[in-house]
């Protein structure tokens, strides 16, 4: 591991241990302690939750696509080292999203109640499901489980399992999407109010961020162009989304903002493409707009949702106006959820560089 | 049997008296309301008037509440009445989400209404009930039904505007009242099929 990784790694832990501090502090505090309230339940612990596992699931479910439909052996393949890596942070993004959402439980200790009480007509039960075994699959690859089990010889080569875990990932991880575009729906209406066009985004965020870190984590190699290309047509049916809840929706500014960004954003990959400029940078600075735009969508949809007043007009016209304004303790649980991302993947990849070099490939 | 009220808005003076009675019966934490009183204007000047809609839980047959507790904390019961088993509840907050009709609420703390003063020994001994972190909300006065007597909003109103009743029993009084009437629940569209009923007028 080079200097600057190092250097990039040390700063993210100090920025964690200043963050926890915050999540430390809400975890024996409370909630009163935070920005939330009555018409805010849900703040900045659960916009993290959902961008973190949005770009996971999304990473996981692009890679996945990818080796159930390569036609060639997954260990001969020359992205098989991504696979690792993204699988690594992965794993550290689905972590740190797990940390977030338990320290925004009321009852953090009870969560066990989703195991020993299952409801299965629940979202949430699906979404933490999905996170497990998301988990677990990521785990399985970064660690690769896989080529060990074939040395024991039970199967005669890793081809089957590589893609019996590519099925397992993309499935879960499509549930894990899914899951996380119903949770808005209750308060939508019938008919050209339903705003589907919103929902639909919420789901292709979760591939645009999964492509976003993808082009990122391929800069300066040969497989960047791939992820490049398929980072520029999800940008395209995000910006079309965009622009069916620009039309559908009745909060123009915020839509029509979003679209002008969207839109960009596709425009730029694709004259990115025409122009032919320094791909493998310029790529890279797009992938981290996107990362940044995620952050912005889920803000969007989970404050932007609980802002509209539960009950319609007129019930609702005497209500008063509550501003969401995240506390200082907040602000630090959700940059320490952001920072434990990138900390949990170089701890992997430091354990695959030093202390089991022989275990791993690693791809630099 | 399956409990269902039905409240008279054109009885209904907004006086208020239901929540107060709501929250002396279940000595609510300070914050925490389970009978919320929306207040909304009809007409134009000069016609205009106020009118109000007393909101508690609707109790609903298909309750999005309980459809997305992930550890079944969210319960419907037999008798219609769908409660919060507390020592379940993880505080996800998913349910208060999911509610079309804001019923639910969170206990932020569980505090005295005022700075620095204790609490009296009617809250010290009800208030035993509530812990902070998990979510609340009306629950028919349950206890009160047990006991044969009818929700304390319900026997405080001064307008004789509430109902309480066995929905199953056609010659229950809110039975017949819910047909004479034509009352139909809150923003019906939802499809919840609430057990609260409106008249209208």
């Amino acid at each position: 591991m080079g200097l600057l990784n190092w250097l990039i790694f040390i700063v993210f832990v100090l920025l964690f241990a200043a963050g926890a501090i915050g999540l430390l502090y809400q975890f024996r505090a409370g909630h009163a302690k935070s920005g939330m309230n009555d018409r805010y339940v849900w703040g900045l612990n659960i916009i993290g939750f959902f961008a973190l596992s949005s770009m996971a699931a999304g990473a996981l479910a692009i890679v996945s696509v990818y080796i159930l439909f390569s036609g060639q052996s997954i260990e001969t393949l020359a992205t098989y080292p991504l696979f690792i890596m993204v699988s690594s942070v992965a794993c550290g993004a689905l972590i740190a999203s797990q940390v977030l959402l338990f320290t925004d439980l009321g009852k953090p200790m009870r969560a066990i109640n989703i195991l020993l009480h299952p409801n299965f007509k629940s979202p949430l039960f699906w979404d933490f499901a999905a996170l497990v075994v998301l988990t677990i699959t990521s785990i399985v690859m970064m660690f690769g489980i896989i080529p060990i089990i074939t040395g024991w010889g039970i199967v005669p080569n890793s081809d089957f399992l590589f893609k019996l875990w590519a099925a397992v990932t993309l499935i879960f991880a499509l549930i894990c999407m899914a899951v996380h575009s119903l949770f808005f729906l209750a308060r939508v209406s019938a008919g050209y109010n339903s705003r589907p066009f919103s929902t639909f985004r919420v789901f292709m965020y979760s591939f645009y961020a999964g492509a976003a870190l993808l082009v990122l984590l391929t800069t300066y190699t040969d497989q960047q162009q791939l992820f490049s290309t398929i980072l520029l047509v999800i940008a395209g049916i995000v910006a079309v989304a965009s622009f069916g809840e620009f039309i559908t929706t009745k909060h123009e500014k915020e839509a029509l903002a979003f679209l002008i960004i969207e839109g960009v954003i596709f425009l730029v990959l694709l004259g990115i493409r025409l122009v032919n400029l320094d791909v493998q940078i310029a790529s890279a600075v797009m992938a981290v707009i996107v990362l940044i735009m995620l952050f912005v969508e889920k803000y969007h949809v989970v404050i932007g949702f609980q802002k509209l007043p539960t009950v319609p007009l007129p019930y609702s016209r005497f209500e008063k106006k509550v501003k969401y304004k995240p506390s200082a303790v907040e602000i630090g649980a959700f940059s320490a959820g952001i920072t434990l991302t990138v900390v949990i993947s170089y701890v992997i990849l430091i354990i695959q560089t030093y202390l089991l070099p022989m275990w791993f490939v690693v791809w630099r | 049997m399956r409990y269902g009220m039905l409240i008279d808005l054109r009885k209904c003076v907004g006086c208020t008296a239901c929540s107060i009675a709501c929250k002396g019966a279940n000595a609510t934490p300070a914050g925490i309301n389970y009978n919320k009183i929306k207040k909304y204007e009809v007409g134009t000047f000069p016609n205009a008037k106020m009118k109000s809609i007393p909101m508690p839980c609707m109790h609903c047959e298909d309750a999005p509440c309980v459809k997305v507790c992930p550890s079944k904390a969210s319960i419907k019961n037999e008798d219609g009445i769908v409660t919060i088993d507390a020592s379940r509840c993880m505080g996800c907050r998913a349910c208060i989400i999911a509610c079309p009709y804001e019923s639910r609420q969170f206990i932020w703390e569980v505090g005295a209404y005022y700075e620095g003063q204790n609490a009296t020994p009617f809250e010290e001994q009800k208030q035993g009930a509530f812990e902070e972190g998990v979510v609340t909300k009306c629950k028919f006065c349950r206890e009160r039904l047990e006991d044969g007597e009818q929700p304390a909003c319900v026997q405080t109103c001064i307008a004789s505007a509430r109902i309480f009743g066995d929905l199953d029993d056609p010659n229950s009084e809110i039975s017949k009242l819910i047909v004479e009437s034509g009352a139909v629940p809150f923003r019906e569209e939802q499809g919840t099929q609430p057990l609260v009923y409106y008249v209208y007028g």
